[in-house]
């Protein structure tokens, strides 16, 4: 009978680099910067690592294929290292194959590390999606960008609960000025300026409803978790973190092209989160969830999320946001290090480096952030697009 | 429905994928009252899908009170009251447009 | 009985005020002065979409599946070699079993290509054929052409049952007159002194076209209720109508003033407008130019009344307009500025040909699966049901979009996305009888967008690839055109 992920696997080390506009910095350095962080955290040596996960997205323009980026970049004896890619949620798949391999029992300690080099493409930003959506896709899929992707969930939300555009896009402001805020005291972060709602409002827009600041931008970047059997950790340090749940959701293709889907939801947010809870033991997660890192690669991902993890009511999420209820002094504090907008978006990091936030906080190491006395902490990273795409929910607690 | 507009001029604003700066302030009439519109550029130049940016215009509002009081900052803060009908919309739209030469229009 | 047994239609909702090119442009060659307006292909469209919309307008409510030949008429094909007529049909999905040709390089090729289809009617070789006609013309920058050429298409079903018109004979010169020519590779068409092209050509051969198709059917020129000809010049437009001797009643009101002159498709689109208004027992004879001249009679029948009302057509198309208010805009769509596309815009991922011939109907026909299991429509083909309680798999059978109406579930304008007409639209469309999926949407305005709004499938150039040389056409949503009636 399949037990499920809960309590069988501890983080006991992470690693995060600054994220930025990195000149000075290749895809190698980036590794080497994650891992040493990681591997001095958890008080280990290389040669104690049985098995590696590497996370990278768009391997064609920074690092290349297969994982021997990275096993060369670390000068790995001869492990087995393993290449995950899963859109956006690359880094949390990376992290979901060390932790599954330590729970199996086959392996003892390993390293899950993601690492994305997207600033050397010349055109700032991803590889046009057309080369990478296959041979068919790019035939007959509009001509179209993340943020136009996401901005058709934001015309649809604020179409069904009666929101005109201009009382959506303050809540989204609101949503994107609390991260800003947080994001500002962090030295890890990409951005670290405090932006008002007003001056978010007064942007202009990318893809109609989404504004300026209701985006997420390019970065470089690379985090690592050292992971290892849960009943070994306190070996290791006496504040491990632990994991209670891992689980990843993909869309069936319902969204796309069945007309179920009312367009206003993640609908695999909502299956991924529904097992998570269960697998943590989770009954009511608006009382029990302490803190979380979500994915905001856009301001209404963010919002929709909110109720997506059966915290806020369905097309309530607005009102919570007013009331502050996700600000770091708030109930639930959600994107506390500053989220996808302050630290931008390398692909293949940017779930590690969600859960780097989580286990700071769990050890009291949040500085200015620290969050009191979290009991359980939730990372949800997405990829691709609200019609099709993966999601990733883990929560981690003591 | 008057609402408050800070006036903060030459200031770079900044995310991670781009940034926008206000460069100047105008006033126009229609139907007897005055409009206040500010014109601003920006540049998405960091994003994850392209390169982009414009100029354009916000328009905050019939004027109410001009410059009434200055926030902790120093910054002036006036009230307005924002145009929400939509045929006043697309009028002043098309005036700034052609007047200013912007792509955008917005009515935050 | 053999003759016109369907009509069709189309005008590209661009249209551009005169006034604008002069304003342009006039500096250069002030005498280029023309008044009215023009349609502007959009930067999506090319001779081939506006054939198929044109072929679909004909072939409302006709089953495709009787459709033997399709004939393409243009001496503007995006293609030297790549038959349009074979991209049009798998657009109009017609089967495979059929015959196809492009019929090209002389305005007059629409005329010959409704004579070629007739003839094949006529002998009992083809049952139906599908006449499309269409040009994108395109005139260098401050040039007369520039302002007199318009976009547009036509199309008729000929076939020998259900006649609306019948093919009553016809009369044809051919002459190596070389008053315009362009060859292959150049993009512009260059012309010998308008003169000579009046007093030469323009106005003998379709008088002497005229006069044949008279004889030929051995009526008098009076007995024709109408006489369909290009407008290239006003003044000798009249004069070739005096010299035939006929009444005001006879001349058609050239659509040059609304449209432009469109080449192939010229006399077919006038004869469209005309069918419009025909009345049974109509003599119309419609007039080719270039090359020397065709001349075809037809008369109209009582089947008119059925069809009538049921294709957009000339009037439908006519007033969906959409004012294309910059001079630069129309420059940059037809290629002649250079403009900035970035690197990220100029980087076209390859296209795979053995991709798109293994999904030919689906991507160009626009033709998915419906799950005979559950009686879901779904796009694109699917061997596994999409239907949550379904999941069948390989119960399908194809299912035609392209036909269907829908409405805009949701959408976005772009600011970031490539467009050359930015921003770009996009959004899904949710289908009447069922089935969801996303394309980008043309030819609206950000403002007018809704969700809800209706739209129909539109035919359209998705991409070019210039580095190889690839035209790449997917279907994309218009805002839903109302239909005459």
């Amino acid at each position: 009978m399949a037990e499920g992920i809960k309590d069988k696997v501890a983080i006991i080390g992470m690693g995060c680099t600054r994220f930025g506009e990195r000149w000075d910095a290749g895809s190698e350095d980036l590794m080497v910067e994650a891992f040493k962080e990681a591997i001095e955290d958890a008080g280990i040596e290389k040669k104690d690592l049985q098995a590696v996960w590497f996370g990278s997205c768009m391997d064609e323009v920074n690092v290349g294929k297969s994982a021997t980026p990275l096993s060369l970049a670390l000068k790995l004896p001869y492990l087995p290292v393993t290449r995950v890619e899963n859109f956006c949620a690359t880094g949390s798949e990376a992290l979901r194959g060390a932790v599954y391999a330590v729970a199996s029992g086959a392996y003892d300690i390993c390293l899950a590390l993601g690492s994305e080099k997207l600033k050397d493409t010349g055109y700032a930003g991803l590889p046009e999606f057309s080369h990478n959506l296959g041979t068919k896709n790019r035939l007959i899929f509009p001509n179209m960008t993340a943020p136009g992707g996401f901005a058709m969930l934001a015309t649809r939300y604020f179409d069904k609960y009666g929101l005109s555009p201009d009382e959506g896009k303050e809540i989204l402001a609101m949503v994107s000025a609390k991260s800003h805020k947080n994001g500002a005291g962090n030295p890890k972060a990409h951005l670290r300026k405090e932006v008002t709602v007003e001056q978010i409002l007064k942007a202009p827009m990318v893809a109609w409803p989404l504004g300026l600041f209701d985006c997420c931008g390019v970065s470089d970047g690379a985090a690592a978790a050292i992971v290892c059997r849960a009943d070994m950790a306190k070996n290791f340090r006496p504040d491990p973190v632990y994991v209670k749940s891992m689980q990843i959701a993909l869309s069936s293709g319902e969204e796309m092209m069945y007309t179920d889907w009312d367009g206003t939801y993640v609908k695999s947010a909502v299956k991924c989160s529904a097992r998570a809870y269960d697998e943590a033991g989770i009954k009511n997660p608006r009382e029990e969830i302490s803190m979380m890192e979500v994915h905001d690669c856009f301001s209404i991902t963010e919002l929709v999320t909110y109720e997506d993890l059966g915290i806020s009511p369905r097309g309530k999420a607005g009102n919570d946001v007013r009331d502050g209820f996700f600000n770091l002094d708030g109930k639930i504090p959600c994107q506390p290090d500053g989220g996808l907008k302050c630290f931008g978006h390398p692909i293949g990091a940017s779930g590690l480096r969600m859960m780097y936030e989580m286990y700071k906080q769990f050890q009291g190491k949040a500085g200015e952030r620290q969050i009191e006395d979290p009991r359980f902490g939730l990372t949800h990273n997405m990829g691709g697009f609200p019609a099709m795409n993966l999601i990733s929910v883990n929560i981690v607690g003591l | 429905m008057i609402r408050e507009y800070t006036h903060e001029l030459n200031k770079e604003i900044r995310s991670i994928s781009g940034g926008y700066e206000l460069e100047m302030e105008g006033k126009l009439e229609m139907h007897g009252k005055e409009v206040l519109y500010v014109v601003g550029n920006a540049i998405v130049d960091s994003s994850c899908c392209g390169v982009g940016g414009c100029r354009y215009a916000l328009v905050p509002g019939y004027v109410k009170k001009f410059k009434t009081r200055q926030d902790e900052q120093g910054l002036w803060i006036s009230e307005v009251e924002p145009i929400i009908d939509k045929a006043t919309r697309q009028e002043i739209t098309r005036v700034l447009m052609d007047k200013e030469i912007v792509q955008q229009v917005q009515f935050p | 009985m053999s003759g016109i047994v369907s009509y069709g239609a189309y005008i590209p909702k661009y249209r551009i005020d005169r006034k604008l090119i002069y304003k342009s442009m006039g500096w250069l060659n002030p005498a280029t002065f023309m008044p009215g307006e023009k349609a502007v292909a959009n930067y999506d469209e090319d001779s081939v979409t506006m054939a198929v919309a044109a072929g679909i307008d004909c072939l409302t409510e006709i089953d495709r599946t009787g459709v033997d030949a399709v004939f393409f008429a243009t001496a503007t094909s995006p293609y030297a070699e790549r038959q349009g007529a074979e991209i049009i049909a798998t657009a109009l999905d017609c089967r495979s079993d059929i015959r196809t040709a492009d019929i090209t390089d002389t305005p007059k090729a629409g005329t010959t290509a409704l004579l070629s289809a007739v003839d094949a009617v006529k002998a009992g070789s083809i049952k139906k054929a599908m006449v499309c006609a269409a040009d994108m013309r395109v005139g260098k920058a401050g040039s007369a052409q520039e302002e007199i050429f318009g976009d547009g298409a036509a199309a008729l079903l000929l076939g020998e049952n259900d006649v609306v018109a019948e093919y009553a004979g016809a009369f044809s010169v051919s002459y190596d007159f070389v008053d315009h020519w362009r060859s292959a590779g150049d993009q512009f068409d260059q012309q010998w002194e308008d003169r000579f092209i009046r007093d030469a050509g323009y106005t003998r051969f379709i008088v002497e076209a005229t006069e044949g198709l008279a004889k030929a059917c051995g009526i008098q020129k009076t007995d024709m209720t109408q006489v369909i000809y290009p407008c290239l010049y006003a003044g000798d437009f009249k004069k070739i109508a005096r010299t035939l001797g006929l009444s005001a009643s006879q001349m058609i009101t050239p659509l040059l003033g609304q449209v432009g002159y469109t080449g192939t498709a010229d006399p077919l689109m006038h004869l469209v407008m005309a069918l419009e208004e025909a009345t049974p027992g109509d003599k119309i004879a419609v007039v080719g130019y270039g090359a020397g001249a065709d001349a075809v009679l037809f008369e109209v029948t009582e089947e008119i009344e059925k069809i009538r009302g049921k294709q957009k057509g000339i009037t439908g198309h006519l007033t969906a307009k959409r004012e294309l208010k910059s001079y630069e805009k129309m420059a940059a769509f037809r290629n002649l500025l250079h403009t900035e596309k970035g690197i990220r815009g100029e980087n076209v991922a390859f296209t795979a040909f053995s991709t798109l011939w293994k999904n030919r109907r689906e991507v160009l026909g626009l033709v998915g699966s419906f799950c005979e299991a559950c009686g879901t429509p779904q796009y694109p083909v699917q061997r596994v049901c999409v239907k949550p309680d379904c999941g069948a798999i390989d119960e399908m059978a194809p299912y035609r979009f392209s036909d269907r109406k829908g409405s805009l579930f949701t959408y976005t304008g772009d600011n970031l996305a490539f467009s050359p007409d930015p921003p770009a639209i996009y959004g899904f469309v949710d289908f009447e009888g069922g089935g969801r999926f996303w394309f980008d949407v043309t030819d609206v305005d950000l403002e007018e967008a809704k969700v809800g709004m209706p739209v129909e499938m539109s035919f359209r150039k998705k991409y070019v690839d210039e580095k190889f040389g690839i035209h790449g056409y997917f279907w994309k949503a218009v805002p839903a055109i109302r239909r005459i009636s």
